[in-house]
């Protein structure tokens, strides 16, 4: 099961912000050359703090963001340079789960008319067979049929979420970007919707881009973990390699800064001083040497690139120069 | 075990909120003691009543549609309920002092932070601006702003998020409470910025010698910086005490289930994340009887006709007809 | 079966039947006591002006009965003006007078608002926006009253000169105010979501942005309505207004000279059933745009 789905290699997206008028437009470097590739049935997980440009990086991977450059292919296929009929074509195979459960939902649609939308736009299957899908995806979520010709704002947070993840699954796709599912919701609902995630992966073998910037989540959901500091990719490996021994220094920051609910637990906390720098003016060299305790001279004039430092074959990527 | 006087003491406290389909109650006979110094948190999910309960201390609770219509504050031996604005206004900010979730928004976004701050200061103490200013730059040097005098003068938007709220932190400790009410204080911020503010919190805290009631979702957090746990569901109290008990021996199924649903970062991935099954009842049409009764394992008759009150050992209480790890 | 699929998520007590914006708008309009007299005043004014319509009342306004200025009397309600024709009468068909007016101009006006405002909002910074933005700018540097009059000059005895002069500047307000709303909604998650689907240009506009938009859009509507009545009198009495029939602006027009020879009866009437209209209307706008306002549901 080795199959390479999604391939995407040097994405870079930059917006430009300041005036028109007066002075050159700052750029703003939200993703940053980033590359990486899923397999199929797996899953990548994306963490970082406010600002790193892992929601760009998803919605662009989706093309609701046009990348400024690079490639995304999808089961070989440059998805990046599609157009018309052959881009609504592409929209079976990826979809998008959002993080906000009050804003995904149009709150003029009833449930019923969400879910048959993709199915109308697309023109899937008979009258019949269309809700007969519907059903189906409700029954997957854990939602009663008797509640489609309801409004989202009668559900909870956390039943609104699997409303959404029914609407991405009614397509059925290849592949699913899941943009921080679980932020906005209470711990115990979060539990439920983590689990029907996991259900979706071992069941429909669906691969995930798992957005979040809570490390738990994502060790428990993802086969790969990648971090993200100012719109590059620092540290990529697999999920146990990465929580048991991270190597770059925004990764054990990241890690040590989580409070964990335990009071007996003593920790040694690396903790950061200083907060992130602006996007639209990132420090020269490696970026996040402003607050890394081991910087050296050279991280201000060189940036570093990825290296592997896997053992045993894996493969663990950090761009560091402490590993260079 | 000394006999200290409560700093602060909430007595079968009760408060209920009008809405088009029908009165609701938010929380419903509310009983806590915090001690002077002592960092107590109150802990929940959404809707539990956490948020409306330190509404109700500050006197902040929107009337209408909401009314405290039972129960006493007691604040240094001073009944709070029923106190006018006027006399509350000189509570707030001097005696007790809160703390917002969204940086970005509790603070004025036209004023620079030396006006906002000044006046402050000068509303409850009687100094001239020179001295409101140089005590404001003394609190943001204390909070961990790097340059003070520079950016005492800067405006809001100037300041990263973490900033902010360092801001209001000094802000609200400018006239040396004896009180700290923290709503979810740092839920909407990165996880790195959050670990420098709570350090800063607890070490304040500890140099000030002041109370803090902290209300959050997040366990972690609790875990980290409180002595006290209050566990609240649909409104009321459903187990109390100190913080390695509630984590060790937790004994509402509630708090358990709580406890055992957070993902953390473990040695090992585990296939499925125990949950709670159903949700929480809605508060318009609560059932008879405890209110976690349709979500627990180990639900009898009981359950459904009676509420149980806190009871056990004087330290650690909780509210539960058949409690984890006790005889029945 | 895994926990994730047998957990329903529903154990709490979910209301048996739908409520949409509008049902939930519905229930709380009633119990606005206001909102309730209000709309009961307009509403018996849309009566008079259908039965005026449907010719069954008030078809003698135009009837020279009687003599000239008398005071109110047993047969003629109001007395009469100046030419001896029934104010009572005249006063009532106004009636349907200031409703097709404003009527027609609310609808088409709101209705091209609300197309023009959608359409540049979903395609703001491009050039679609910037070329209805111009034009706006453009046709809002021309006074009001001079394009009116321009209209009447160039529809010279079309009696529908007055309506079409305001629909032409009254959809700008209403485009604004829907380009801003449109703007907001397509940040949003849920057009995001239709975007990623697959979902046209034109559906997403059509059924998922421009009724997010339909409780302004219904306000702004009767707002409409009243500027347009009273933007009637006004040109009504400057003469540019309705010719071939009666309204309460050329009423007040007559009256200006009656009141200096003491006869106010024409002013009055006409007058008092003008601010009555009007400000229930107001009332009725205010109590709808409470029951309609999203944060409070």
């Amino acid at each position: 099961m080795s199959e390479v789905l999604l391939e995407v290699n040097g994405l870079k997206k930059h917006f430009s912000a300041g005036s028109r008028f007066f002075g050159t437009p700052a750029t703003c470097k939200a993703v940053d050359d980033v590359s990486f590739t899923i397999e199929r049935g797996k899953t990548l997980g994306l963490v970082g703090e406010s600002g790193c440009g892992k929601s760009t990086l998803g919605r662009c991977v989706l093309r609701l963001h046009e990348p400024t450059s690079g490639e995304v292919k999808l089961e070989g296929v440059n998805i990046s340079q599609l157009r018309g009929r052959d881009l609504k074509a592409m929209r079976r195979d990826i979809q998008i789960i959002f993080q906000d459960p009050y804003a995904s939902l149009n709150p003029r649609m009833t449930i019923h008319e969400i879910l048959r939308e993709p199915l109308d736009t697309h023109k899937i299957g008979t009258e019949d067979e269309r809700e007969a899908k519907i059903a189906e995806v409700m029954a997957i979520v854990g939602l009663r049929p008797q509640v489609l010709n309801r409004y989202p704002h009668e559900f909870s947070g956390g039943q609104r979420q699997r409303i959404g993840i029914a609407r991405a699954l009614v397509l059925e796709p290849k592949f699913i970007v899941a943009d921080e599912p679980v932020s906005a919701l209470d711990v115990s609902v979060q539990a439920q919707v983590l689990n029907l995630i996991a259900d979706l992966q071992e069941k429909k073998g669906i691969s995930f881009l798992f957005i979040a910037h809570d490390l738990g989540v994502v060790q428990h959901i993802c086969d790969e973990v990648g971090v993200m500091y100012l719109g590059r990719i620092v540290e990529k490996a697999p999920a146990e390699v990465l929580y048991r021994n991270p190597k770059h220094p925004y990764t054990q920051a990241l890690l040590s800064a989580i409070p964990i609910p335990d009071p007996t637990a003593s920790k040694e906390s690396m903790k950061l001083q200083g907060d992130v720098p602006s996007p639209l003016a990132p420090p020269s060299g490696c970026t996040f040497r402003t607050r890394c305790p081991h910087a050296m001279s050279r991280c201000k004039e060189e940036r570093p690139v990825a290296h592997n430092t896997g053992e045993q074959g894996g493969e663990h990527l950090v761009a560091c120069h402490l590993f260079d | 075990m000394s006999e200290q006087t409560p700093l602060l003491s909430v007595e079968n406290l009760t408060v209920e909120f009008k809405t088009d389909k029908g009165t609701v109650r938010a929380i419903n006979g509310v009983n806590f003691k915090v001690m002077p110094g002592e960092t107590v948190a109150i802990v929940g999910e959404s809707g539990c009543g956490k948020s409306v309960s330190s509404l109700s201390i500050m006197g902040l609770v929107p009337s209408p549609p909401g009314k405290i219509v039972d129960g006493s504050i007691i604040f240094k031996g001073r009944e709070l309920v029923g106190l006018n604005e006027k006399e509350y206004r000189k509570v707030r900010g001097n005696e007790i002092s809160m703390i917002f979730q969204e940086p970005m928004t509790a603070l004025n976004p036209v004023l620079r932070i030396s006006t906002q701050m000044v006046d402050v200061i000068r509303l409850h103490n009687d100094v001239s601006k020179k001295q409101a200013r140089a005590r404001a730059i003394e609190m943001l040097d204390t909070v961990g702003i790097p340059s003070p005098k520079q950016r005492i003068d800067q405006y809001p938007h100037e300041l990263s998020g973490g900033m902010r709220q360092r801001v209001m932190i000094a802000m609200a400790l400018s006239c040396g409470p004896d009180l700290l009410l923290a709503d979810e204080p740092t839920t909407a911020l990165d996880v790195t910025i959050q670990a420098q503010v709570m350090d800063e919190m607890v070490r304040l805290q500890k140099e000030l010698n002041m109370a803090v009631i902290l209300v959050t979702h997040d366990l972690g957090v609790v875990a980290e910086s409180c002595q006290r746990v209050v566990v609240m569901y649909c409104g009321q109290i459903i187990e109390e005490g100190p913080v390695e008990a509630i984590f060790a021996n937790p004994k509402h199924p509630y708090t358990k289930g709580l406890l055992e649903s957070i993902p953390v970062v473990r040695d090992k991935k585990v296939p499925r994340l125990p949950t709670i099954k159903g949700v929480v009842p809605d508060l318009l049409h609560l059932p008879n009887g405890c209110r976690f009764a349709d979500r627990c394992d180990k639900v009898h008759s009981r359950c459904h006709e009676v509420v149980p009150e806190l009871s056990g050992c004087e330290i650690h209480r909780v509210a539960c007809f058949s409690p984890n790890g006790d005889v029945q | 079966m895994s926990d994730a699929i047998m957990e329903q998520g529903s154990s709490t007590v979910v209301p048996a039947k739908r409520e949409s914006l509008w049902t939930k708008a519905f229930q709380k309009f009633i119990r606005d006591k206001v909102g309730m007299i209000s709309l009961s005043v307009v509403g018996l004014y849309l009566l008079i002006a259908i039965l005026a319509w449907l010719g069954l009342i008030a078809q003698g306004w135009d009837e020279l009965l009687a003599d000239g200025q008398m005071g109110p009397t047993a047969e003629y309600w109001f007395g009469t003006n100046i030419n001896g024709q029934d104010i009572f009468q005249r006063a009532i068909y106004s009636t349907k007078t200031a409703f097709e007016v404003g009527l027609t101009v609310a609808v088409v006006a709101t209705i091209t608002g609300a197309l023009v405002g959608s359409t540049t909002g979903y395609f703001s910074g491009t050039w679609i926006d910037e070329l209805f933005l111009w034009l706006m700018n453009c046709l809002d540097c021309i006074p009001y009253y001079l394009m009116v009059a321009a209209f009447a000059v160039a529809l010279a005895d079309n009696p529908y000169a007055m309506h079409i002069a305001m629909m032409s500047c009254f959809w700008m307000g209403t485009a604004r105010l829907v380009r801003g709303e449109v703007i907001k909604l397509k940040n949003m998650e849920f057009t995001e979501a239709a975007r990623s689907l697959g979902v046209p240009v034109y559906r997403v506009i059509f059924k998922h942005l421009l009724p997010n938009t339909s409780h302004i859009l219904l306000v702004e509507m009767t707002l409409l309505f009243i500027t347009a009545i009273k933007s009637e009198v006004i040109l009504s009495f400057l003469g540019l207004g309705v010719k071939d029939s009666i309204s309460w602006g050329l009423m007040i027009a007559e009256a200006s000279g009656e009141v200096t020879a003491g006869y106010f009866c024409n002013f009055f009437a006409s007058s008092g059933m003008l601010f009555v209209l009007v400000l229930a209307f107001n009332m009725f706008s205010d109590s709808l745009q409470d029951a309609l306002d999203p944060r409070k549901i």
